[in-house]
C-alpha cells in the first residue's frame, strides 16, 4: 500500500489511528500493540497476500534467535549469531539477487542455470538490515526486555516499512513502552499532518510531474540533443530528491501521529558540501547503519590509510548493491566510493591531523572553496551519478552521457515539452491567457518548474525543522487543506490514450 | 502550542479539507462528465471526449437501441444517418486502436445492460485476424469506471485532471453557450486524403518483409480462437440482436503491402477461416467491400494506407441498408476467389505513376 493513494488516506490511516489510540483508551494496551502489528501486516499484505506472512515469520525466527543471544551461558553464541545474519541475509540475497547474479553466471559461463520467479517482500531490505541490528545488539547485551509484541511492532511499523527509516530498537521501542504516548496528543496530531501534507505534495505534485519528463527523455535517449540530455538528468534528480524526501516527510509525519519520533533520514541533502556530507544527509539511517554493522567492523579507518580506503569502497559497492540488482547500481555505489576515498585522500593532504574517524567525515571542509561552488559542484557530481540509479543499463546511462557531449544544440526535445503540457496545472495555464506564450517558448514551464524545485533544494528548510517549529496559525492551516487537497486530487489521473495508430 | 489549541486547529483543518473534498465530489456527481452516474443533464453543455474513459457511461446511462462499435474504422459513422437508414436510436462507442477483445468486451457489457439493443454495426478489423485474441495496444485503463465497486469511484470524484477537462471544461461550455458535442460528432475526425497522404506514412520501399507468410495451424487455431471468443460468443450470447459485421475496405495501398510482403494469400484464407466461422451465426450479417474497386483503388478517400474518410462510412451504412456486399454461405467462395484474382494481379505500380 502506498502512503500516496486513497486506500492509505481514506481508509487505512483514519482506521488505525481510531483503532490504536481506541484501544489505548480503554486501557487494551496489549490489544492496541497487537492492533498496530495487524495493520502493519495488512499494510503489507496489501500488495502480495504472502508479504505479511514471510514478515511474521521473519520477525519470529529473529525474536527467538535475540532472545537465546541475550543468554549469558548460551554456549556458541557467536555461531548462533553468524547463523542469525547468515539466514536474514541470505533470505535477502536469495530473493533479491539470485536472478542478477544467475544471469551473470550465466552469461559469463554459459552455465545454464535456471531463472526463477521469485517475490520481493515489501520492505524486506529495511527489515531485514532493522533485524540484524537487533541480533549484534542482543549478542553485544544491548538488547532489552521485549516482547515479540513489541518486536513484531518495532520491525513491521508501516510508516517505515516500506522505506525507512531503518530505526533501532532502542529508539522505537522504549516510545512504545511510553504511557504518554498512548493518548491522542493533538500537537503531535498537528505537526505529524503538516509533515504529511508537504510530504505528499514533494511527492504527488512535484516528484510525480518530474517523472513524466524523465520517462520521456530515458525511453527516447538516442533522440535527446545536449539541452535536453542535461535537463532530463537535472530533473531525474530532482525527482529522486522529492520522491524520496516525500517519502520520509510522510513517514515522519505518520510517526509523529502515533507520538512515534522517527529518526531524521532526510536532511537537505542538496545543501551538502561534498559528497561525504551528503551521505550524512541523504538516507541518513542507511549510511548510519553501514557504518555501525560494515565499515566499523572492517576497521573502519584504524588500519591505515589503504584500509581505510579499501572499507569505504566496500561500503559503498554493498550500498549500491543494496539500492539494485543491477551493475547500475553497483557502478554507482562504485563512484560514490571513489569520490568519497579521493575526498579523503584531498582532505588528509590538506589537513594531516584527522580527529575525526567517522566514515562521513566531510574532509573537504577544511579546502577553502567558497561555500555556493561546493554545494553546486556536489550537485552536479550527485546529478551525474543519478543518472546510473536511471538507467536500465550502463549502456544507456554511456549513451545518455553521449548526447549530453555531442547531441549537439536546439530546443528540448518536443515529447519532453508536451508531455509535461499535458499536466492540468499547465493547462491550466493556457487557460488563463499564457497559451501564446507557452506555444512560443515551450521550454519556459518546464524550466521555470525546474529552476524552482532546484531553487527549492538549495534553500528551503527540511521538514523536521519546519515541523518542530510549527505554530498554529490560519496561515499554516490553509497551507495544509490546501497541498492535501490539490494532492488528493492529483493522486488519479485521466491516462491519455495518444492517438498515434488511430 | 498548547492541546486545546491543537485539537481546534487539527478539527478545522480536517472539516475544510473534507468540506472542500465533498464539494468536488459533489461537483463531478452533478456534471457527471463521463456519465458514470447518470445521463446528461439538460442543463450542461457536454463534451464528447475521451472514448475510454465515456463509452461505458454510455452504455450505462443513455437511451438507444443500437449501437455502431469499431476502431477507427468506425470513427466517422453518423448514428443519425443510421438511424434515418435503419429506423433506430443509435450511439456510438468506438475505440482508437483496439484490439478484438476490448471491443468484444465493452460490447458484452453494453448488451449486458441494454436487452433491448436490437442492432450492433462492428467494424472487424481485418488486419486483426491473425493477432492474438487479447492483443492490446493500451492497458492503463479507468478501471474504476468500468466495474460496479463503488468504492474505487474514489479515483473518478477526486481526480484534478476529470475535474479539470470534465467538469470545468463543460461548465466554461454551458456558460459560454457552446453547443455539446454531438454523437455523430464523438470521435469523428477529417484528415486531408490523397497518395501524397497515403505516401506520407506508407513507404513501400522499406515494407517489413520478415513478416510469415505460411498459413498453417498455428494461424489457422489464432484466427479461430480470436473470432470465436470475441465476436462469435457475443454474437451466441445475444441472439435477439442483428450484428452488421464488415471487414473494413482499407486501400489499395494496404494490398500493395501485402502483395510486396508475399502475405495476401495468408490474409485471404485468415479471412476465410474468420468468414466461415462468422456465418455459423445466424444473427450475424457480414458484409465484405473489398470488390468496391472504384473506392479502393482511388487514394483520395485515404488519409493512409488503411484509413478512409467519412465518405466512405456514410456509404457503407447505405450499402448495408441495402444488402449490397453481404456475404452468405452461398457467395462467400466466389467473393473470396474474385477477391484473391484481383488482388494478385493488380498492377501496383500503376497506383504511383
Amino acid at each position: 500500500m502506498l502512503f500516496n493513494s486513497y486506500i492509505f488516506i481514506f481508509l487505512f490511516l483514519p482506521l488505525t489511528l481510531l483503532g490504536y489510540f481506541g484501544l489505548n483508551h480503554f486501557q487494551k494496551y496489549r490489544a492496541a500493540l497487537a492492533f498496530l502489528l495487524l495493520m502493519s501486516l495488512l499494510f503489507t499484505g496489501y500488495a502480495n497476500i504472502y508479504y505479511p506472512a514471510i514478515l511474521m515469520a521473519s520477525i519470529v525466527i529473529n525474536y527467538g534467535i535475540a532472545i537465546f543471544l541475550q543468554k549469558e551461558a548460551l554456549r556458541h553464541k557467536k555461531l548462533l549469531l553468524c547463523l542469525g545474519i547468515v539466514l536474514n541475509a541470505g533470505t535477502l540475497l536469495f530473493l533479491k539477487y539470485y536472478n542478477f547474479f544467475t544471469d551473470n553466471i550465466n552469461l559469463v559461463f554459459k552455465a545454464g542455470l535456471p531463472l526463477l520467479k521469485l517475490i520481493l517482500p515489501l520492505g524486506i531490505s529495511f527489515y531485514t538490515f532493522q533485524q540484524i541490528s537487533c541480533l549484534v545488539d542482543s549478542y553485544k547485551g544491548q538488547w532489552g526486555d521485549y516482547s515479540l509484541l513489541e518486536y513484531g511492532v518495532y520491525v513491521s511499523f508501516f510508516p517505515k516499512l516500506s522505506q525507512g527509516p531503518i530505526a533501532y530498537h532502542s529508539e522505537l521501542i522504549p516510545q512504545l513502552r511510553d504511557r504518554a504516548g498512548r493518548r491522542i496528543n493533538y500537537e503531535n496530531m498537528c505537526r505529524g499532518l503538516y509533515a504529511f501534507a508537504l510530504g505528499l505534495a514533494k511527492k504527488v505534485l512535484i516528484a510525480d510531474s518530474l517523472a513524466k519528463v524523465v520517462n520521456i527523455g530515458y525511453g527516447n535517449i538516442p533522440a535527446l540533443n545536449s539541452p535536453s540530455a542535461g535537463l532530463v538528468m537535472i530533473c531525474y534528480s530532482l525527482q529522486i530528491y522529492f520522491d524520496f524526501s516525500g517519502y520520509c516527510d510522510m513517514a515522519y509525519g505518520l510517526g509523529y501521529m502515533f507520538n512515534l519520533k522517527l529518526p531524521i533520514n532526510f536532511n537537505s541533502p542538496y545543501k551538502s558540501r561534498s559528497v561525504s556530507e551528503f551521505w550524512e544527509r541523504w538516507h541518513m539511517t542507511l549510511t548510519r547503519f553501514f557504518t555501525r554493522y560494515v565499515y566499523i567492523p572492517l576497521g573502519g579507518s584504524r588500519c591505515g590509510r589503504l584500509k581505510t580506503y579499501r572499507n569505504i569502497l566496500i561500503v559503498f559497492l554493498v550500498s549500491g548493491l543494496w539500492h539494485g540488482a543491477n551493475w547500475t547500481f553497483v557502478l554507482w555505489g562504485l563512484l560514490h566510493g571513489i569520490v568519497k576515498v579521493i575526498e579523503r585522500a584531498a582532505g588528509s593532504a590538506f589537513h594531516q591531523k584527522t580527529t575525526d574517524d567517522r566514515l562521513c567525515q566531510p574532509s573537504l571542509c577544511s579546502i577553502k572553496i567558497p561555500g555556493f561552488l561546493r554545494i553546486g559542484f556536489t550537485f552536479l557530481l550527485v546529478t551525474a551519478a543519478w543518472s546510473l540509479f536511471r538507467a536500465d543499463s550502463i549502456k544507456d546511462a554511456g549513451m545518455l552521457w553521449m548526447q549530453l557531449f555531442h547531441g549537439g544544440p536546439g530546443g528540448i526535445y518536443a515529447p519532453i515539452t508536451d508531455q509535461f503540457h499535458e499536466i492540468v496545472e499547465i493547462s491550466f495555464l493556457y487557460r488563463a491567457g499564457l497559451g501564446g506564450v507557452i506555444t512560443s517558448h515551450p521550454w519556459l514551464p518546464l524550466t521555470v518548474f525546474t529552476a524552482a524545485a532546484l531553487i527549492g533544494c538549495f534553500t528551503m528548510k527540511n521538514t523536521q525543522e519546519k515541523t518542530e517549529s510549527m505554530v498554529l496559525s490560519v496561515r499554516k492551516m490553509l497551507t495544509v487543506v490546501v497541498l492535501l487537497f490539490w494532492s488528493i486530487l492529483s493522486l488519479s489521473e485521466i491516462s491519455a490514450f495518444l492517438y498515434t495508430n488511430f | 502550542m498548547n492541546q486545546k489549541e491543537a485539537k481546534k486547529w487539527l478539527i478545522k483543518s480536517v472539516t475544510l479539507l473534507f468540506f472542500l473534498l465533498a464539494m468536488a465530489a459533489g461537483m463531478v456527481v452533478l456534471v457527471d462528465p463521463y456519465f458514470h452516474y447518470h445521463k446528461p443533464l439538460s442543463v450542461f453543455s457536454y463534451r464528447l471526449y475521451e472514448e475510454r474513459y465515456i463509452n461505458d457511461g454510455i452504455s450505462r446511462n443513455f437511451d438507444f437501441d443500437a449501437l455502431i462499435t469499431g476502431t477507427s474504422m468506425a470513427q466517422n459513422f453518423k448514428p443519425s444517418e443510421m438511424d434515418a437508414l435503419f429506423g433506430t436510436n443509435s450511439v456510438k462507442e468506438t475505440f482508437s486502436g483496439a484490439g478484438y477483445q476490448e471491443l468484444a468486451t465493452n460490447l458484452d457489457r453494453a448488451l449486458s445492460r441494454n436487452p433491448n439493443i436490437k442492432q450492433v454495426v462492428w467494424a472487424v478489423d481485418y488486419n486483426g485476424l491473425l493477432r492474438d485474441y487479447d492483443w492490446v495496444q493500451y492497458e492503463d485503463y479507468p478501471e474504476y469506471l468500468y466495474d460496479d465497486n463503488p468504492f474505487n469511484d474514489v479515483s473518478y470524484l477526486f481526480n484534478k485532471s476529470i475535474f479539470y477537462h470534465g467538469v470545468l471544461n463543460n461548465l466554461a461550455m454551458t456558460l459560454t453557450g457552446t453547443p455539446p458535442t454531438t454523437m455523430d460528432e464523438y470521435s469523428s475526425w477529417q484528415l486531408p486524403t490523397g497518395l501524397d497522404q497515403i505516401l506520407a506514412s506508407y513507404d513501400r520501399e522499406h515494407v517489413n518483409m520478415d513478416t510469415p507468410t505460411d498459413f498453417g495451424e498455428a494461424e489457422y487455431h489464432t484466427v479461430v480462437k480470436t473470432i470465436t471468443l470475441n465476436v462469435k460468443e457475443i454474437a451466441d450470447k445475444y441472439p435477439d440482436t442483428t450484428f452488421y459485421i464488415f471487414y473494413p475496405p482499407y486501400s489499395i495501398c494496404y494490398w500493395d503491402s501485402l502483395y510486396l510482403k508475399g502475405t495476401l494469400l495468408r490474409q485471404t484464407q485468415a479471412e476465410q477461416t474468420a468468414t466461415e466461422l462468422l456465418l455459423e451465426c445466424p444473427n450475424i450479417r457480414l458484409f465484405n467491400f473489398f470488390d468496391q474497386y472504384d473506392l479502393i483503388c482511388n487514394p483520395d478517400y485515404y488519409c493512409d494506407s488503411g484509413h478512409y474518410s467519412a465518405e466512405v462510412n456514410s456509404r457503407m451504412l447505405h450499402w448495408m441498408a441495402e444488402g449490397t456486399g453481404l456475404v452468405t454461405r452461398e457467395n462467400y467462395l466466389e467473393r473470396l476467389a474474385e477477391e484473391r484474382e484481383f488482388y494478385s494481379n493488380y498492377d501496383y505500380e500503376s497506383i504511383y505513376q
